[in-house]
C-alpha cells in the first residue's frame, strides 16, 4: 500500500454514498459475443453530446443572444478569442456529426433486431432522444442570425405553423411575437441552451439505466453469444479509441472547413433561398408532394407518421427472430425509407427557388458574378448590333442587356434601386435630344450623377433605347382606390388625412422627402419643415403635385398628374397640409441636434443600440453580387475601372488595387478605413459623381455594406474571415495534434511488441 | 442486472498482461484527449492582453471657455470597444485653469476608496467618509491616504486633452490600476 491514506478516502466515499461499487458494477460488464467496434456508436453519441454541451456552455462567454449583436458577438468569438474557432468549429460539426452518428447508431439497433423484446423502452426512450436531436438541430442554426440560419428559423417556425389546429398556437409558442425577431431568437436560444439539454440529459439517463437492465443483445447468432467479453477494460478501450478519432475529425473539420461566414441576417434579401437546416431538408422536400390544402398532411402527419412507424415498430415486429438475413420484409423496408430519407434531403439540398435561379440566368448580374466577365457585355451588343436589325434586337432588349435594369425600375413605383423609376420619370417629359443626351453623356445634365455614359452606343441603339422609353406607360396606381363609403363625403376627416398618407408612402414620396421635421440628405425638402415654414395653400399643394414645374422650372419632382385620381389627390393634399401641425420625430437616442445634421449633412439615424457594419463579418459572394448593383457603373468590373472597354467616370479611384494609404492587411483596419466612405460617401474633386453615402441614405442596409465590405477586401487580396486571434494556427494545431497521436501509437505498438516477442 | 459478472476473468498473467496494457493505452489516450480539451478551453476564457488602449489623449471640450483659479468639473468622452460592442463613455474630471497653457487635472476620485468627491466652501470633500483636500490637493482631513490623485494632460492650440487613468485607493502611493 503505497497511499494508504488515498484508499482511506476511497473508503470513506465508498462507505457512505456507494459510488465505488455503482461504477464497478457499470464497468465490470459481460458482453455477449465479445466487444466490437460497432457497439461504439452509442458511446460515440455520449461523447458527441458531452462535447457539445461542453463547447456549447463556452460559448456562452461570448454570444449574445440578441438580433444586433448575435452575429458579431459570435465572429468575435470565432475570429479574436483565442482557440474560438476551434470551440465553434466542434460544436458545428459536432452537431452534424451527432445527427449522423445517431442516425448509424439507430439503423445498427435496427439491423441487430435490438429493440425487440425485452429492450422496448430503449427503443422507444432513443426515438424522444431523436426528436430531441432534432430540436437542437432547428434551434442551433437560428442563434448565429445570418442570413441561412434567419431563413431555417423562419421557414421551420413556418411549417409549425401550418400544422393544423394547434398551428397558430405553436408558431406564437415559437415566435413570441408577430414575426420572426428578437424574441423568435431569444426562444430559440433558451430551447436550445436550457429546456432541451435538461431534456436530453434526462433522457439519455432514462436510455442509459434501461440498456444496462439487459446490457448488449449481442450477435444475433445465438452460438457466438455464448463467449463473452467485457466493458473494462476491452470494449471501453474500443469506445475511447472511436472517441478520440471523432475528436480529430472534428478538429480537423474545424481546421481545414470552418463554418461558412453568411453575413448578417437581413430579411429584406431575396437572394438567399429560404431553406430549413440540413437534416429536415427531407422534410421540406415532403412538404412540395403536398400542395395547397394537403400542406398539413406534408407538414404534420408526415413526421407524426415518422415516429408513430418508429415508435410502433418493437410491437408490430414482434418476433424473437434477430437476424437480419431472416427478417427480410422489415430490413428491406427498413433501408427503402433510409434511402428515401437520403434521397430527399439530396433533392433539398440541391433545390433552389425559381427566383433564385432567376437570378442566375439575368446576364448582368450573376453570369458575371459567376464567371467575372465584364459587364455590360459591349462586345456581344456590337456583334447583336452588327448583326444588323434582321436579330430584331428591341430597345427593351438592350435596356435589360445594358444592365440598364441595374439601376432603374420600369414599373411606375418607386423602387429601391439607385436611379428613378423611369415610367415615374415620364412625368417630367423629357425631349428626345434631351434623353440622348442623358444617355450619352449623363453628367451634362447633372454632373454629380453616377449614371455611366453609354457613349460607345450606336445611334441604331440609342434610337432604339429611347423609343423604349417613350414607349413606357405608367401603369395601374397601385393603391386600391378608397372604398366608395369613405369617399364618398361624410368619412372623418382624420381617416382622409389617414388615407392621404397611406398613399403618400404608396407612392414613393418618402424616395425623395421625409417626414421628420429635420433636414435630410433627401433630394426633395423634409415636409414637415417646408409645410410649416410657407404654410402653403391646398390649391398650392395640388397645383405642385400636378405639375411641380410650375412653381419651379427645374424641379425634378414627377407629375402625378395621371397618377392620381381626384379622391387621391385631395386626401394626399389634406395629408400634407396637416403636416403643419406635426410635432419633429424626436432623434435616436445618443444623437444631438448639431449630428442630426443642420448643414445638410446626413443624421446616423441608426446610431446607439444597432450593429454598425464594422462590426459585422460579410459575406463575400453576396457583396460581389451587391458589387454589381451598386458599385460597378463607377468602378468598374471588379472594381477596376481601368478595365478595357469600361468607360470610367472622372475621378472614380480603383478598388482593385486600392490606394496604398487605404489598404491596410488587418481586416478589421481595413474595412474600417473604407467603411467611413461607404456610410459617408465621398465627394468627387474632379467634376465626376460622388460617392454615394450608402449608409447615411439607408440606400444599403449595414448587413450589405459590410457584404461589399467583404468584397472589396477580397478584392485586395485580404479575407475578411482571417482569424485574428487563433490561440494556435487551425491547422498547425491539427498537425501537432496528429503528430502526438502517431507518437503515442507508435510507443503503443512498441510496447505490445516487445511484450508480445520477448515476454517481458 | 443479469449478466453482471457472473463469469469469473482468466488470471492467465498473459491475459492479466494484456488487460494492463489495455488500461494503460486507454487511460494514455484519454489523458492526452482531455489536454487537448483543456487546453483550447483554458485559452478561450483567458482574453488576449489589452491592445495598447492607454497612453490616448482625450480632448476636453470648452477649456478655453472656463474661468481661470477656480476649480470646474468638466466632462469629456470617448469611445470604448469591449469585444463586439462599442459604446460612448462619459468621463468627469476636475480642472483647475491656472492660464491660458497651464493647469491641473484631478481625477474625479477620492484617494480613500474611489467615491465621488465635490467642490464646497473652496474645499474638495468627499460625502463618504469626509476627507477633505485643498485646491492643490492636499489631504486637510479624514481617512485619505494621499493627495488627490492628478491625470497627465496637455496644452495644444488653447485645447486640454487628458488621459484617463485609475489609480489604486487607499494606500499612501499613486500606484496607477
Amino acid at each position: 500500500m503505497k497511499t494508504p491514506w488515498l484508499y482511506k478516502v476511497r473508503d470513506w466515499v465508498e462507505e457512505r454514498t456507494g459510488l465505488i461499487t455503482f461504477f464497478s458494477e457499470f464497468l465490470h460488464e459481460e458482453i455477449p459475443g465479445g466487444t466490437r467496434f460497432s457497439y461504439t456508436l452509442g458511446s460515440a453519441c455520449l461523447f458527441l453530446l458531452t462535447i457539445q454541451i461542453i463547447t456549447g456552455i463556452w460559448q456562452c462567454f461570448y454570444y449574445v443572444p440578441t438580433i444586433d449583436y448575435a452575429y458579431s458577438s459570435l465572429n468575435y468569438l470565432r475570429l479574436q478569442v483565442p482557440f474560438g474557432w476551434l470551440i465553434h468549429g466542434i460544436h458545428y460539426w459536432g452537431g452534424t456529426l451527432f445527427t449522423i452518428i445517431v442516425g448509424l447508431h439507430v439503423l445498427r439497433v435496427f439491423i441487430w433486431g435490438s429493440y425487440k423484446k425485452p429492450r422496448e423502452m430503449v427503443w422507444l426512450v432513443g426515438i424522444v432522444l431523436i426528436l430531441l436531436t432534432a430540436g437542437f438541430m432547428f434551434t442551433g442554426p437560428v442563434l448565429p442570425w445570418d442570413k441561412v440560419g434567419y431563413w431555417a428559423g423562419q421557414v421551420g417556425i413556418g411549417i409549425a405553423g401550418s400544422v393544423p389546429v394547434v398551428g397558430s398556437f405553436m408558431q406564437n409558442l415559437l415566435q413570441g411575437a408577430n414575426k420572426m425577431g428578437q424574441m423568435a431568437l431569444l426562444r430559440m436560444y433558451v430551447l436550445h441552451v436550457a429546456i432541451l439539454p435538461a431534456l436530453i440529459g434526462g433522457f439519455v439517463m432514462l436510455h442509459l439505466i434501461a440498456f444496462r437492465t439487459y446490457g448488449e443483445s449481442g450477435p444475433w447468432d445465438g452460438k457466438k453469444r455464448k463467449s463473452v467479453g467485457y466493458f473494462w477494460p476491452e470494449q471501453i478501450f474500443k469506445d475511447v479509441l472511436i472517441t478520440f478519432l471523432i475528436f480529430l475529425l472534428l478538429v480537423y473539420l474545424s481546421a481545414f472547413f470552418p463554418a461558412p461566414f453568411y453575413g448578417l441576417a437581413d430579411p429584406m434579401d431575396t437572394l438567399v433561398t429560404p431553406k430549413p437546416a440540413w437534416s429536415f431538408l427531407f422534410l421540406y422536400q415532403i412538404l412540395k408532394f403536398f400542395p395547397g390544402p394537403l400542406e398539413p398532411l406534408g407538414t404534420a402527419g408526415v413526421p407524426l407518421m415518422i415516429v408513430l412507424l418508429l415508435a410502433s415498430l418493437p410491437f408490430t415486429d414482434k418476433s424473437p427472430e434477430k437476424n437480419p438475413f431472416k427478417r427480410g420484409f422489415v430490413i428491406l423496408s427498413g433501408f427503402a425509407f433510409v434511402g428515401m430519407i437520403l434521397y430527399l434531403t439530396w433533392l433539398g439540398y440541391i433545390y433552389r427557388s425559381p427566383a433564385e435561379l432567376a437570378q442566375m440566368d439575368q446576364p448582368n448580374r450573376t453570369m458575371v458574378a459567376l464567371t467575372n466577365k465584364k459587364l455590360p457585355d459591349l462586345n456581344l451588343l456590337k456583334t447583336m448590333a452588327a448583326a444588323n436589325t434582321n436579330t430584331k434586337i428591341t430597345g427593351e432588349q438592350l435596356f435589360k442587356t445594358l444592365g440598364c435594369t441595374e439601376c432603374h425600375t420600369t414599373t411606375g413605383l418607386a423602387g429601391n434601386k439607385q436611379g428613378p423609376d423611369l415610367v415615374m420619370a415620364k412625368g417630367n417629359n423629357r425631349t428626345h435630344e434631351w434623353l440622348r443626351n442623358q444617355i450619352i453623356a449623363p453628367q451634362s445634365h447633372n454632373p454629380r450623377t453616377i449614371m455611366p455614359p453609354y457613349a460607345q452606343l450606336s445611334d441604331q441603339n440609342i434610337n432604339l433605347l429611347i423609343s423604349y422609353l417613350e414607349s413606357l406607360t405608367p401603369k395601374e396606381i397601385v393603391a386600391a382606390p378608397p372604398p366608395p363609403a369613405l369617399a364618398a363625403a361624410g368619412a372623418p376627416e382624420d381617416t382622409l388625412i389617414k388615407y392621404g398618407e397611406q398613399l403618400f408612402n404608396a407612392q414613393g414620396c418618402i424616395q425623395c422627402h421625409t417626414v421628420q421635421g429635420r433636414p435630410s440628405n433627401k433630394t426633395g425638402p423634409d415636409l414637415i419643415m417646408a409645410i410649416k415654414k410657407d404654410m402653403p395653400s391646398k390649391d398650392w399643394l395640388k397645383i405642385q403635385l400636378m405639375t411641380p414645374q410650375a412653381h419651379n422650372p427645374l424641379s425634378v419632382m414627377p407629375s402625378y398628374a395621371n397618377r392620381l385620381n381626384d379622391a387621391q389627390m385631395n386626401d394626399m393634399v389634406d395629408f400634407l397640409s396637416s403636416l403643419s401641425t406635426r410635432t419633429p420625430t424626436p432623434l435616436p437616442a445618443g444623437v444631438t441636434e448639431a449630428e442630426a445634421g443642420s448643414q445638410g449633412s446626413p443624421g446616423p439615424v441608426s446610431s446607439g443600440s444597432w450593429v454598425r457594419s464594422v462590426g459585422i463579418i460579410g459575406d463575400r459572394e453576396h457583396g460581389e453580387i451587391l458589387f454589381h448593383q451598386s458599385c460597378i457603373m463607377c468602378h468598374g468590373p471588379q472594381g477596376n475601372p481601368k478595365t478595357p472597354g469600361f468607360n470610367a467616370p472622372k475621378g472614380v479611384p480603383s478598388l482593385n488595387p486600392i490606394d496604398r494609404d487605404v489598404f491596410n492587411a488587418n481586416p478589421q483596419t481595413f474595412v474600417e478605413i473604407i467603411d467611413q466612405r461607404l456610410q459617408h460617401g465621398v465627394p468627387n474633386t474632379e467634376g465626376g459623381p460622388n460617392m454615394p453615402d450608402f449608409g447615411d441614405s439607408h440606400a444599403l442596409t449595414q448587413a450589405q455594406i459590410a457584404d461589399l465590405e467583404s468584397y472589396v477586401l477580397y478584392l485586395n487580396g485580404v479575407d475578411r474571415t482571417m482569424i485574428l486571434n487563433p490561440g494556435i494556427d487551425p491547422k498547425e494545431f491539427f498537425y501537432m495534434l496528429l503528430a502526438i497521436t502517431s507518437v503515442i501509437v507508435m510507443l503503443a505498438a512498441l510496447y505490445w511488441f516487445l511484450m508480445k516477442l520477448l515476454k517481458i | 442486472m443479469t449478466n453482471h459478472t457472473s463469469t469469473p476473468r482468466s488470471q492467465e498473467p498473459e491475459d492479466i498482461q494484456k488487460r494492463n496494457f489495455i488500461k494503460g493505452l486507454t487511460a494514455a489516450v484519454l489523458g492526452f484527449l482531455s489536454l487537448c480539451l483543456t487546453w483550447p478551453l483554458v485559452s478561450f476564457l483567458v482574453p488576449a492582453s489589452n491592445e495598447g488602449t492607454g497612453e490616448k489623449f482625450i480632448k476636453v471640450p470648452n477649456f478655453p471657455a472656463i474661468a481661470t483659479g477656480k476649480p470646474t468639473k468638466m466632462t469629456f468622452e470617448d469611445v470604448d470597444v469591449q469585444a463586439f460592442i462599442t459604446s460612448n463613455i462619459v468621463y468627469d474630471i476636475w480642472v483647475i485653469k491656472h492660464a491660458a497653457d497651464k493647469a491641473t487635472v484631478y481625477s474625479p476620485l477620492c484617494t480613500h476608496l474611489n467615491c465621488r468627491y465635490t467642490f464646497v466652501n473652496n474645499e474638495f470633500a468627499c460625502p463618504c467618509h469626509g476627507s477633505i483636500f485643498n485646491e492643490d490637493g492636499k489631504v486637510l482631513a479624514g481617512p485619505a491616504p494621499r493627495p488627490l490623485d492628478t491625470l497627465p494632460y496637455k496644452i495644444e492650440g488653447g485645447e486640454l486633452y487628458v488621459q484617463w487613468k485609475l489609480y489604486k485607493a487607499g494606500i499612501p502611493e499613486k500606484v496607477e490600476l
